[in-house]
């Protein structure tokens, strides 16, 4: 045994983060594909739903929570093959870099149209 | 007429050096015998060398777990009718898992190791004082009905040798003592979370869990140890918030 307290919290959250990511990713479709049905997709609807604050919000809440997720379920797979501490630690490392990077990268994307400019001009 | 059953049985013996072979056995059997009738026909008829355990033919001792056709069952508890394959054959194997001794005998140890790991006795409140009356404790009947289920394990080390995690990683601690945890957890006389937490809430306690369900399936005793292991996951996540 390697001493008590590490594993609930990533329990916990992967199954709020669930929760969330069943209202989000409804929510994300509803306003991608049924808020204006039979119109067609055109750069400037895009534009004009991006620069909606709600509609935003629910796209940065879903970019945060799809990668917390994803990456925390894949840590667990991959943590059932690897077994030493200092591995694991390795591993976690190397997923908050992945997952950072991933929501520097989405949130530079969605900022773009918000703010009228993006935040890191990645 | 007796019907055949053949069996085909994977055979060790550790003086020899030999690795695991298979041997084929025929014995005359009803349909309805259980795969142990088959086995002990087979030690005292043709060959008295082969280690098995088995004790009471009931299905309460838990001594005769073993893999048959791939998939680990109690050999009392298991009729030769249910597990003939369309050749009439039938494939014995010892539990996945634990170390071979001889045969399909294992080495019990590891089972018994993380099975003591959890403290699994009552430890009542020792700052309580003992009621003067009648002791009663009330409890919801479906938790009543999780717990006594619990309770009727026989550590036949099946759900053990069912484990794909426990195969994975011998450091899990695996079902049979996650659900025995569980089985004084969730007793109201007992205080002893404190105590068992830091085994429970560990990476190789109840987090290595990945609710695969084959201990609930394999169980000869029809325990939801899943279930329970879940449960104890959500009063480690209590636990941790009262820290």
């Amino acid at each position: 045994m390697r001493g008590g307290g590490r594993g609930a919290w990533p329990w916990v959250l992967q199954r709020l983060s669930a929760l969330a990511l069943l209202v989000l990713v409804v929510a994300h479709l509803w306003i991608e594909h049924f808020m204006h049905l039979g119109q067609a997709i055109t750069y400037h609807g895009v534009v004009a739903r991006l620069m909606h604050a709600l509609y935003d919000a629910v796209d940065y809440a879903l970019l945060l929570t799809v990668v917390y997720h994803a990456l925390n379920g894949f840590r667990s797979v991959l943590f059932d093959r690897i077994m030493g501490p200092t591995a694991q630690r390795l591993t976690t490392g190397v997923l908050w870099v992945v997952g950072l990077a991933t929501l520097v990268l989405g949130g530079d994307i969605l900022s773009a149209f918000l703010n009228g400019r993006a935040w890191f001009y990645l | 007429m007796d019907d055949t059953v053949q069996l085909d049985i994977q055979r060790f013996n550790p003086e020899t050096g030999q690795v695991p072979y298979w041997q084929t056995f025929e014995v005359p059997a009803e349909p309805g015998d259980p795969v142990l009738a088959a086995l002990m026909r087979v030690r005292e008829e043709q060959d008295g060398s082969l280690a098995f355990r088995a004790s009471c033919r009931s299905g309460i001792c838990g001594s005769d777990g073993m893999v048959i056709n791939g998939w680990p069952r109690l050999a009392c508890k298991t009729q030769i009718s249910e597990v003939q394959d369309a050749h009439g054959i039938i494939r014995i194997q010892p539990l996945f898992n634990l170390p071979r001794l001889k045969d399909l005998v294992v080495d019990q140890t590891p089972f018994w190791d993380k099975f003591s790991a959890v403290f699994p006795w009552l430890m009542p409140a020792v700052d309580k004082p003992e009621p003067e009356k009648e002791r009663r404790m009330q409890m919801e009947p479906d938790d009543f009905q999780l717990l006594s289920k619990a309770s009727d394990c026989i550590f036949c080390q099946i759900c053990f040798a069912a484990c794909p995690i426990v195969g994975l990683d011998q450091e899990f601690l695996g079902p049979q003592a996650l659900i025995k945890a569980y089985r004084f957890e969730a007793d109201p006389r007992d205080a002893g979370t404190p105590t068992r937490a830091p085994v429970l809430d560990d990476p190789e306690g109840v987090w290595r869990c990945r609710t695969i369900f084959n201990c609930t399936e394999a169980c000869p005793k029809g325990i939801p140890i899943t279930r329970g292991i879940q449960v104890l996951k959500r009063a480690m996540v209590q636990e941790e918030l009262r820290r």
